[in-house]
Parts: C-alpha cells; sequence; structure tokens
C-alpha cells in the first residue's frame, strides 16, 4: 500500500537551462559519461559529468529549503503513500475531506461519502444512508457545531451533529422552498457566530443564518461564473473571482482589489490564512489581505494553473490544488514546488488539500485516488536508480564539511553540500568498489578498507595501503581516544599509533576468530569483540570478558561506552547487553526492545541513544535504557524508524562505523539502500495520541430449537450472528447462550495505522491489559453471563498512548439455569441424589459377592471357546504351511499317476516300476490324510483332557503342521530336543497350541529379516527341579523395552493385522498347567520365548 | 525332443515329488539325474553338461531363485524351468527377470512339464552351437597379427583402403596386402561377412 516515491522537484528543461551555469569551463566535456573514462590519478576528486549533472538537481532542490535539512536536502521534505482501488479506496475521484472530532477521517467521491479509519474504509450513499440526495459527492464542510454539510450532485444536505458515524442519522435536505439555489457549493465560509456563507459553481452566492439559508445580493462580477468565498477576522464575507474581489458591506458589495481586466477565468481563488485575513490567488499573484487590505504580494512566475482550491497548512505553506497543473507549494519563504504524475501524484487534476490533526497532508485528486504528504523525520540521502551507489556500509563525518560514504558498489563517495562525488582509491583491479568502512581520524588521515585492504591518506596526497591489514576484509575502522587508529581485517587485528603500524595476535593474548568491532570504556582501555568472544586490551594484552557465570559474550556487534564505566554491547540475537563492573544486564524484545539484533549505537548528545538493527533505527532514552537495564522500568518505550519514517531501507549494515555525529550534531546512518540522515535537534514525535473508535460487537448465540422451527432461521446455519454497530444503545445486553463475542476497535492515526498497537482488557475477566499488537479484534470465548466492561488503548507509531482509550460496556444475559434460584434447589436435589447412591452402592457390593462364583464358572468356559477361536484364527495363519504341505504329497501323485500311464502305453511293461509307483501314491496319500487329521485335532473343539504325554512328541507334530510355513518362509529351523521322553501331563491340543503360536509369532518377528537371519530354534530340556522347558528362540527384532511389561495382556500386538489374543490365551494355557509362560530379548538379537512345565507326577489334574 | 545326450536336472528337498518327477520325465524318454537338495546340485553339477533344470522354489536352506542366482555368478547358463506349491506373482517374476524357463505350479500336468523342459532343453542346444561357432571364429581371429587388426578395425568401420593408409601413416598397397591377409585368415568371403564376423566377436 505505501508508495514510498523519490520526488525529484526539477523539471528536466529547467534542469538543463541551468547546467549551463553551473558547469565550470575548466572541466573537459569528455568525462561525460562516467563509464567512458575514469579518473586513474589515483586520488583526488573525480568529478564526473552524472555527478554534477545531479548535484545541480540537488542543488535545485536545495532552493525549497527549510530549517534542519537545508543542505543536504535530496529529496522531498514528504513521504507520499498512495490509495487508490487497487489499495481499497472506493473511488478513485476524490473531492472533499474533513475530519470529525471524533477522529474520522470523511471524504466524498462520486459514489458516496467514505468513512476511512487509516486502514478501512465505510462507504455510505443513498443504499444504506437515506438521507443523502444523492451518490455524487461534490464538497464536503464541517462547521463549528459538528455539522457535516454535503453538497451532492442532487443537492446540498446537513448531518446534524452527535451522529456522524451513525447510519440512523437525522439529514436535512435543502430545497427550492429552503432557499437554495445554484447547483454545486464551491466554498463554505463560517463566521465566528456559525453564520455560513455558501457560493456555487454558477455564481450564486448564499449565506446561512439562523437556521435559513438566504441567497445574498449578486456580486459585481462576471455573471454566471462561480466565486471563491471567504471570511475575514471582522466577520465580513468577502468574494473572489476573475471580475470582481470584494467584501460585503451589510447592504452591498464593495470591490476591494481590482483584478487585471486581462485575468482569465480559471487562475482565481482564496483561502483564510492562519492569523487572520485572506489568501487571495490573482493568476500569478498571491495575496494577502488583512484588515480590509492588501498587506504582502508575492508573485508566482511559474504558477499557470486553474484551481480547484486553495489552503495554508499548519506550517504556513500555502497550497493550491490546481485542475490541470497538479498540485504548487508555496512556502512563506516565497519558494515553490510543483507535484504532477512525475513525482508522486496519480493525476494532475488536484481537488484538494486537508491537513489532519497529526499534521499529514491529504491531496486527493479526480481520477488519481488519495495521497498522504507525511512530512518526513528522515532524509533519504540514497540517489536514485540508475545511480549505482545505494548499499551504504559506513559512513563518517568529513573534516572540511559533507559526509564520507564507503559504499559496497562503488566505493568511496564524499557527499557535500552539494555534490556528490567519487573518490578514486586503488583497488586489486583498477580501483576500489567494494568500500567496506571509513573513518576520518582526528589528525585529518583518511582511513577507507574495502574487501581486501585497508588504504590512508593525509589530505589529499595519495592513498598509501596498510601492509599488515591486506589480504583481507576490512570490517571496522576505530580511533581510541589516544589517536590510535585500529584496524580489524578478517582475522587480523592492527593498530597505528602515529605512523607505526603493528599487527596484534597470538602473543598478546588474542584468540583466532573473525574480528568484529572496537569500543573504549570511560578508563581507556579498548574493547574488541571477536565472533566469539570479548576482549578487552589492557596493558598490551587481550583480556577475555565473560559473563558472571564464565561463559563468554557471543556475537557482539558494537560497543557503547558510558561515563560511569559501563559498557553497552549491541548483540546480533539478543538485543541490547549492559555490562557494568563484571555484571551483565539484557535489554531484549521481552523488555520491549523492537530488535533482536543491534549492528552499532549513537548518542545524540540530547539524552537518546539511536541503535541501528536490520530492521530499522531504535530510538530510546538512554535513562529508560538504564532504568530497564537496573529492573527498574520493565518496558522499555521507543521508537522504531523505518521505511515509514523516510530511511531509504530499514536494513543496517554491520560493521564500524556505519553511524555517525557530525560537528552540527546531525546522525548520519548507512543502510542497504543509502545513508540516511536525522537531525536530533528537530527531530519530533508524533505528539498527537491516537483517537480510539469501538466500531463493532458481534457475537454468536447459539440457535435454540423454537427458533430453528420457527420460520425465522432461512440460512439453517447452526449458530446467529449479531452485530451491533455504533453508536451503541445503552445498556448493551447480550442475549443468553451468548458465545463468542468479537469486539472491532479502530485507532484513528493517520501517520502510520500500521504501527499503532492496541491494548485490551475485558473488565470481569481480567484486570491487566493485554497485548493485542496491531489487532483491530478483540475475541472472547464463552463468557459466562454477566457484566463485562471492554477496554481498550492503543499507541501511535511513537509509542504515545491514548491513555483514557475507549471501552464498552456490555452484559451476558444468564439461561435460567445458570441463575442462583436454580441452581441452590438443585444442588439440595444433587445431595440427597447421592446418599442414595451410595447406600446403592452398598447393598450391590453383596449382592455382587454372590455372583462372583457364578461368575467364574462363565469364565472358565469362555476362556475354552476363546482359546478353540484362536486356534481356528491360527489356521488361517497356517494356509501357507497347509498348501505346501499339501501340495508337495499331490504332485508327487500326479507326477507318479501320469508317469504310470505312460508306463502302460510302452511296448514292454515293467512290472517293479509300477508296483513301486503305486506303492509311492499310496504313501503320498496317507502323508495328506496325515495333514489333515492333525489340523482337525487342532481346530477340535472337545473338553480339555489332561493326560500323560511327552514333550518332544508334541513339539514334533506341531513342527509337522507348520514345517511347510517355515520353508516357504525361507527361515532355517534348528530343532533341539532332549535325547529322552519328556513326560508331562497336559492337553495336546492346547500344548500344541501354544507352541504354535510361539513359532508363528518368532516366524512374524523375522519377516523382514534378510533370509541369512532368518534362524529359528526349537529347543526342549530338562529343567534343574526336573521340571520341563520348551523354548523357541528366534533373531527378529525382539521385544521393544517400553511392551516387555504388557506383551501378555491382551489386545497388545506388534503386529499390524494381529488381534492381540494369542499370548494372552497362551499364557492362561500355561498358567492352567501349572506351568509359566517366560519372555526374554537375547543378548545377540531377537527373542525367545520358553514355557516351563512340571513333571507330571507334580502335575494338578 | 528328447537327444540322448540331454540331461534333465531335477532339484527338490521332497525325496517323493522327486521320484515321482523323474519317472514322469523319464517316461516321456528323457534321462534325469535327482538332487534332493540345492546344496547338493551345487557340489556335484558340471558346468558344461547339456541339458536343462527342473528347480523347486521353496526349499529349506537355499531356495530356487538363490540357486539360480549362484548358477548365474557361476557362469553356469543352463535353462531353468521353476516348480512353487504357491506361485506368487513377484516371486516368478523375479524368476523370469533372471532368465527362466518358464515357471509351473504344483501339482504339474506332463504336458506343461514336457514343454516347458522341451524349450529349455532346446534353448540350451542353440546356445551350446551359438557357442562352438563363436569359439571357431574366434580360434580364427586370433591368428591375426596387431597389425592386421588395426586394419580389420578400420576396415570393418567402413574406410577406404587410401583412408586407412592415411591413418595408418602407409601407403594404399601395403593395405591391400594386408587386408588380404585378414580376409585369408578371417575366412571371410566378402567384407560383409567380415564385419558380421566381427560383429559376433564384438558381441561376446
Amino acid at each position: 500500500m505505501i508508495w514510498v516515491v523519490f520526488i525529484w522537484p526539477v523539471v528536466a528543461n529547467a534542469c538543463l537551462t541551468l547546467l549551463a551555469v553551473v558547469w565550470r569551463p575548466g572541466c573537459p566535456v569528455s568525462d561525460f559519461p562516467f563509464a567512458a573514462k575514469r579518473a586513474r590519478a589515483g586520488a583526488g576528486v573525480c568529478r564526473a559529468g552524472w555527478l554534477r549533472t545531479l548535484a545541480v538537481i540537488l542543488a535545485l532542490a536545495a532552493l525549497d529549503s527549510r530549517a534542519a535539512a537545508s543542505t543536504y536536502r535530496t529529496d522531498s521534505d514528504y513521504l507520499i503513500d498512495t490509495w487508490e482501488v487497487e489499495e481499497g479506496l472506493p473511488d478513485n475521484s476524490t473531492t472533499a475531506m474533513v475530519q470529525t472530532s471524533d477522529g474520522y477521517l470523511w471524504f466524498g467521491t462520486f459514489n458516496g461519502l467514505v468513512r476511512f479509519d487509516g486502514i478501512k474504509f465505510t462507504v455510505f450513499n443513498r443504499s444504506n444512508t437515506p438521507g443523502l440526495p444523492g451518490d455524487g459527492i461534490v464538497n464536503l464542510y464541517l462547521d463549528r457545531q459538528e455539522r457535516l454539510w454535503v453538497s451532492t450532485d442532487a443537492g446540498l444536505a446537513l448531518r446534524q451533529a452527535n451522529s456522524v458515524h451513525a447510519t440512523e442519522t437525522r439529514w436535512r435536505t435543502f430545497t427550492a422552498q429552503d432557499g437554495w439555489v445554484g447547483n454545486l457549493v464551491r466554498t463554505f465560509s463560517e463566521r465566528a457566530n456559525g453564520d455560513l456563507l455558501l457560493t456555487t459553481f454558477d455564481g450564486h452566492v448564499l449565506a446561512f443564518e439562523n437556521d435559513r439559508l438566504l441567497e445574498l445580493p449578486q456580486p459585481p462580477g462576471e455573471p454566471g461564473h462561480g466565486y471563491f468565498g471567504g471570511v475575514d477576522e471582522n466577520g465580513k464575507w468577502w468574494l473572489t473571482q476573475n471580475r470582481f474581489v470584494g467584501r460585503w458591506e451589510g447592504q452591498q458589495w464593495v470591490s476591494v482589489l481590482a483584478p487585471n481586466p486581462a485575468l482569465g477565468r480559471s487562475g482565481v481563488a482564496s483561502a483564510p490564512a492562519r492569523g487572520g485575513g485572506l489568501w487571495i490567488l490573482l493568476g500569478k499573484e498571491l495575496i494577502r489581505v488583512r484588515e480590509g487590505r492588501e498587506v504582502s504580494r508575492m508573485a508566482l512566475p511559474q504558477y499557470r494553473g486553474g484551481v480547484w482550491s486553495m489552503m495554508e497548512d499548519s506550517r504556513t505553506n500555502v497550497w493550491i490544488s490546481s485542475y490541470d497543473w497538479g498540485l504548487f507549494r508555496v512556502t512563506p519563504e516565497g519558494s515553490f514546488r510543483r507535484w504532477t504524475t512525475t513525482n508522486g501524484l496519480g493525476y494532475h487534476a488536484t481537488r484538494f488539500v486537508y491537513e489532519d490533526r497529526e499534521r499529514n497532508l491529504w491531496a486527493g485528486t479526480s481520477g488519481g485516488g488519495l495521497r498522504r504528504f507525511k512530512p518526513r523525520r528522515v532524509f533519504n540521502m540514497s540517489l536514485p536508480s540508475p545511480l549505482p551507489e545505494r548499499v551504504a556500509r559506513s559512513v563518517w563525518p568529513a573534516s572540511g564539511g559533507g559526509v564520507w560514504m564507503a559504499s559496497s558498489e562503488v566505493g568511496l563517495l564524499h557527499h557535500s553540500r552539494s555534490e556528490v562525488a567519487r573518490v578514486m582509491v586503488p583497488g586489486p583491479r583498477d580501483e576500489s568498489i567494494y568500500g567496506m568502512s571509513v573513518l576520518e581520524d582526528r589528525s585529518g588521515r583518511l582511513w577507507y578498507g574495502d574487501t581486501d585492504s585497508c588504504w590512508w591518506r593525509r589530505g589529499r596526497q595519495p592513498f598509501e595501503k596498510v601492509k599488515l591489514a591486506s589480504g583481507a576484509n576490512v570490517s571496522a575502522l576505530f580511533e581510541d581516544s589516544q589517536g590510535r587508529v585500529w584496524i580489524a581485517a578478517g582475522q587480523r587485528v592492527v593498530v597505528c599509533e602515529g605512523n607505526e603500524f603493528r599487527e596484534l595476535g597470538a602473543a598478546e593474548g588474542l584468540p583466532p576468530g573473525r574480528a568484529g568491532c572496537f569500543g573504549e570504556d570511560s578508563a581507556g582501555v579498548v574493547w574488541l569483540a571477536k565472533e566469539h568472544a570479548v576482549l578487552r586490551f589492557d596493558k598490551e594484552r587481550f583480556v577475555e570478558v565473560r559473563a558472571a557465570d564464565g561463559q563468554p559474550l557471543h556475537e557482539v556487534l558494537c560497543f557503547k561506552a558510558e561515563q560511569d564505566g559501563a559498557m553497552w554491547m549491541g548483540t546480533r540475537d539478543r538485543g541490547l547487553l549492559r555490562w557494568r563492573s563484571g555484571r551483565l544486564n539484557l535489554i531484549g524484545r521481552a523488555a520491549g526492545l523492537p530488535v533482536q539484533s543491534v549492528h552499532a549505537i549513537i548518542d545524540d548528545g540530547l539524552g537518546h541513544f539511536w541503535m541501528t538493527s536490520n530492521r530499522g533505527i531504535v530510538r530510546a532514552t538512554r535513562k529508560q535504557l538504564h532504568a530497564v537495564a537496573d529492573g527498574s522500568l520493565a518496558r522499555l518505550n521507543c521508537q522504531l524508524l523505518d521505511v515509514n519514517d523516510g530511511l531509504p531501507s530499514a536494513a543496517c549494515p554491520t560493521g564500524q562505523p556505519t553511524c555517525a555525529r557530525d560537528q552540527e550534531g546531525r546522525l548520519w546512518f548507512a543502510t542497504q539502500k543509502g545513508a540516511a540522515m536525522v537531525d536530533p535537534a528537530t527531530f519530533s514525535l508524533h505528539s498527537v495520541p491516537p483517537a480510539l473508535q469501538i466500531e463493532q460487537i458481534a457475537y454468536q448465540r447459539l440457535r435454540t430449537d423454537s427458533q430453528s422451527r420457527s420460520s425465522y432461521s432461512p440460512d439453517g446455519a447452526p449458530d446467529l450472528e449479531v452485530r451491533l454497530r455504533a453508536p451503541f444503545a445503552r445498556p448493551i445486553e447480550l442475549p443468553p447462550g451468548s458465545r463468542s463475542v468479537e469486539i472491532e476497535y479502530a485507532a484513528l492515526s493517520y501517520s502510520c495505522p500500521e504501527k499503532v498497537q492496541y491494548q485490551v482488557k475485558l473488565e470481569g475477566v481480567n484486570h491487566t491489559w493485554e497485548d493485542a499488537k496491531g489487532l483491530r479484534t478483540a475475541r472472547y470465548c464463552e463468557l459466562a453471563p454477566g457484566e463485562y466492561v471492554f477496554h481498550v488503548r492503543a499507541a501511535n507509531e511513537d509509542g504515545l498512548w491514548n491513555e483514557g482509550g475507549a471501552s464498552l460496556a456490555f452484559t451476558v444475559q444468564a439461561f435460567y439455569w445458570q441463575t442462583w434460584w436454580f441452581r441452590v434447589p438443585l444442588g439440595l436435589l444433587g445431595v440427597s441424589g447421592l446418599a442414595g447412591a451410595v447406600w446403592a452402592v452398598m447393598r450391590g457390593k453383596l449382592r455382587r459377592q454372590e455372583e462372583h462364583l457364578a461368575h467364574e464358572r462363565e469364565i472358565r468356559q469362555a476362556r475354552e471357546q476363546l482359546s478353540h477361536l484362536t486356534r481356528v484364527a491360527m489356521l488361517g495363519e497356517l494356509s501357507g504351511s497347509l498348501a505346501h504341505e499339501l501340495n508337495q504329497p499331490l504332485t508327487a501323485i500326479l507326477s507318479n499317476a501320469q508317469a504310470a500311464l505312460r508306463f502302460l502305453n510302452a511296448e514292454i511293461l515293467d512290472r517293479d516300476e509300477l508296483r513301486d509307483i503305486l506303492k509311492d501314491i499310496a504313501e503320498d496319500d496317507q502323508r495328506a490324510g496325515e495333514i489333515i487329521r492333525r489340523l482337525r485335532a487342532l481346530v477340535k473343539r472337545g473338553e480339555v483332557q489332561f493326560q500323560p504325554l511327552d514333550v518332544n512328541d508334541v513339539v514334533g507334530e506341531t513342527l509337522r503342521l507348520v514345517r511347510g510355513d517355515i520353508v516357504t518362509r525361507n527361515i532355517s529351523l534348528v530343532t533341539e530336543l532332549h535325547a529322552e521322553p519328556l513326560r508331562v501331563k497336559g492337553d495336546r491340543v492346547q500344548l500344541q497350541q501354544v507352541f504354535l503360536n510361539l513359532i508363528l509369532n518368532a516366524c512374524d518377528a523375522m519377516a523382514n529379516n534378510a533370509s541369512e537371519n532368518r534362524k529359528l530354534t526349537v529347543r526342549t530340556e530338562r529343567t534343574d527341579n526336573r521340571g520341563v522347558q520348551m523354548t523357541v528362540v528366534d533373531f527378529g527384532h525382539g521385544i521393544p523395552s517400553d511392551q516387555m511389561e504388557r506383551i501378555f495382556d491382551p489386545f497388545v500386538s506388534s503386529k499390524s493385522s494381529g488381534l492381540g489374543l494369542g499370548l494372552a490365551i497362551s499364557r492362561s494355557i500355561v498358567e492352567a498347567h501349572g506351568g509359566k509362560l517366560l519372555a526374554a530379548n537375547n543378548p545377540h538379537g531377537g527373542a525367545s520365548f520358553s514355557f516351563v512345565l512340571l513333571p507330571h507326577n507334580d502335575n494338578p489334574a | 525332443m528328447s537327444p540322448a545326450d540331454t540331461t534333465v536336472f531335477l532339484v527338490d528337498d521332497d525325496p517323493s515329488v522327486l521320484r515321482g518327477l523323474s519317472r514322469l520325465l523319464r517316461s516321456a524318454g528323457w534321462r534325469t539325474v535327482v538332487y534332493q537338495s540345492p546344496q547338493d546340485f551345487i557340489d556335484r553339477f558340471d558346468i558344461d553338461a547339456p541339458g536343462c533344470l527342473v528347480l523347486d522354489v521353496s526349499m529349506p536352506g537355499l531356495d530356487g531363485l538363490e540357486l539360480q542366482r549362484r548358477l548365474a555368478e557361476k557362469g553356469c547358463p543352463m535353462p531353468i524351468v521353476f516348480l512353487t506349491g504357491h506361485g506368487d506373482i513377484p516371486t516368478s517374476v523375479r524368476a523370469m527377470k533372471a532368465g527362466a524357463i518358464d515357471f509351473l505350479t504344483k501339482p504339474v500336468r506332463d504336458e506343461d512339464l514336457f514343454r516347458a523342459v522341451g524349450q529349455a532343453v532346446e534353448n540350451d542346444r542353440i546356445r551350446r552351437q551359438e557357442r562352438a561357432e563363436t569359439e571357431a571364429i574366434e580360434e580364427r581371429f586370433a591368428t591375426l597379427t596387431p597389425r592386421e587388426r588395426e586394419v580389420l578395425a578400420l576396415v570393418v568401420s567402413g574406410k577406404l583402403n587410401k583412408q586407412i593408409a592415411a591413418e595408418l601413416g602407409t601407403v594404399e598397397k601395403t593395405i591391400k596386402v594386408h587386408r588380404a591377409r585378414v580376409m585369408e585368415k578371417t575366412g571371410a568371403q566378402s567384407l560383409a561377412e567380415l564385419v558380421r564376423l566381427t560383429g559376433r566377436l564384438q558381441r561376446l
């Protein structure tokens, strides 16, 4: 939205005319253009042609001058910001503007009346404001009684006081019966007693006195042509026209000035003058009249336009808005400046200039939108493209006047009062262009460092190279109080004392790492910041400065010493540090410092520190900084200057020196887009606290059943949103069930609405102010019924708070169940209910004990059923194995049978062969049958039968079932069965089930292993106490330590498809056998599961 | 279809399946040799024996695909017919990509088995024949002198004698002599044949 324009005040032809005058005859024209021939003298000022052109422009710009920045004016006094349709402006033609006492700006467009709060535009037209006679607003006037006069293309209307921003306002329309004549109002003029003089474009003159409109007699000017009205300090009406300038003497118009008969109609205007009297523009002359007489006359030789309106601003500049010649400013000193489409206006047809309370000037154009002219506080020394020296790395005031500037694109530059000149420094190729640092010491030597070497010269002598510092980036130059010059070049530190250069290194205790910047404390000790350390150069040795806890100080970017021995340090990521006798205090974001990195600190001598960063320049009072560091102040109140204040770029470089104060006290700053200058003596804060308005309260209420059944809810949304707009009917009562209350507010600060900060507080919810940053909406969810007062306050861009703020009281009503008369009986009811419940619980406990026994029976049955179901489920997992196991005999049978058929066809019948075949077929068939039998046994559902059995048998049988699966999964199986039969008493099927479960789990665990790591060991053995142990060892992923405790719990599974019941059931089976199921992770990967059973004679049957 | 000097090698871990398949193949006139495990096969197998391999995919220890890979590593080009209990697609794709002749599902029908084995044996025969021919060509080319090889390379790249002479820094006449000797030693009747023979060698 913000479009900062570099404004070049002088038109090209004027520039060319004057060029010849300024051009020194001694300088050869062949120097032009710059790139064609470069001075190779090595030293001296090169006055290239384009620079001279520039200098001329600068000199011309300086004609239009005022106090502070007079000699260095490189751009306009104003930052110009644009609002057009693209930026949300409802109409690009703006006709007139007023600011009401509540702070809103209002302006007229051909599509209605617009209210502007700095960010948002609200349009009032005939569709929402029936009192308005028409949508084409031609002129606006706010009278002393806060009544808004609106001249529209469909007539004149008056909006009554105290209803300025309401939609249901009282409008009064003037018709012919009310005395209204003429077409559109050209000017409104008001006497101290509230009487108004209205002039129309078609030459009528009306007075509004005693609440009545009355046409005054026709003045003796050109008929049918409009007058500019006015009122003088004695309350006399004045009229100005190309044929008549005079005043109303009670009965008749009396001519005061006689305009030149040759004067055309257009270049005529009048405006009230500050301090009484009137400004009257007659063609090329601006006349001031006072006490009925002409007191001054100023010639405007350049002025050639027709006038829409004229005004005088609070700085006593007269602004002429021309409909064909742009905007023209006349300063009290008599200098002129013109704005057109080439230097900031959207269109040359200018309607008005209006000054708001914060002294911003608003210019409206017909078709070119709205412009804000904000007076600059920071002066931009950058030069517009295509000139290349945009990145300023370092600035330093020159002793002979002007400023040195090191630019990383064109090397060393000298800004003098009227020119910008490049100073040639020899470089690795031709001349140095990558300037990093510049400094002029007190003995008059100029030091300059680039990305490769460091140079110095005395006076105009040739530059000499500092040999010790070459081959490295010169990031800092610093002169201490003894006149020693310190140079930081890459890792090196070089000090120059007199004419002696000395490199300081490890011998002096200098640690490795890039050298950053220098400082000097009040005792004259030089400080040095390296990448990871801060050092003091005390008694010819570097001593590290550490925090109290022994931590080194990282990434310090600048120093600023205090007289009492304290040292301020700017850091890259923590804000500002204060070191005082070994103690460190931090001022960071939490303490209100708006930036993280501080690149340089400079004292303006007026009690302020100015700190550069990569986000702008922070200005804070020194006193406050100390108070915050001491802990006696919680929050810093400071200003952040950025492009909104005229800085060419908010990003300031690191290095040294990047800012400096000149002899006149002006501060110079290097930025990424050129140098900037501030004069602290004239720097002023925006002193108008922002007006605050609460614009709307909106809430959502739950739609109750009765509402949704009625025809009242056409949209079908679950919640109803209700909006109440200002002005509010009091008291505001939100119905029961109101949720998500949103309050919208706006601070009417027009200098920089984007930087307005808000704080909000809802009395009834919190007692302290909450930071809302730039948010213009406060939202509260689920407010309990009760009374609330919402408060908001705001601070403008300079941190000036509107302490009074604005507030809004409202009540959230309660549902009946939220009221005490409902809740108390309900509470009593609850207590008695609880007593009843306790009694019921006690009774239930007895009954449950009876039920317990019956329950256990059921559980046992259920467990058996479950174990059966798991077996059946396991069948699915075994399907691969079964396919393989059945396929083998079937393949053998089929092959044998087919072979037999063929042998039968052979000539010689081999009976032996056929017999073998049939024998094989029979065997294979039995084999297949056996597999099926085993399967059926496994899934058979029967009573649990404990009987003596050999564990080795159980294992062998199970392995036969699962063998195919093991083979197809490419797992190598090792069986280590105990040599003797291991007798136990148990249920064969259930033990098989446990074993099968363990093996299948083991196989699954190894599914993702490489095939050589798929090893399964099955072992049976006797334990020490004659028990029997079966173990399954896998090489899988093992059991996660956090699951070790829970693996036997039901529904715990590491498999994506598993139910998590297998191990739980296995455990219950083993426990029913009086044994134990154990799990452990192997030392070399994988897990082991084993179950231990007692020998059969000890077994409980 | 089943020349007497070709053998079908059978590998399956199930002895009864092995017996059945062996009988079936014998009933069709093939000679069979059976191995109870892949390791057994690797240990006893003659790499140059003509014939084909019928291999079960899933066997404990070394499986069929692994055996296929190892044989390929050893440079054994014997065609393989796979048998499997459950013909899953990824395994069959891998096997076919690695050069298997066919991938049959157990239980296998005799005509399917015979067709696959027949094709494998035929492939083996053609391959052997081609190799024998190439070896013969190689033998002939081995007699060329280094200079003749240079000339040969330029001749088959389509250069004229004159160009070859310029390139090798000699006269056209010498090239003609070399060229004639190359034709003679390689037994090529024409330039086209020479190009074909050289191409076959380069392909190997």
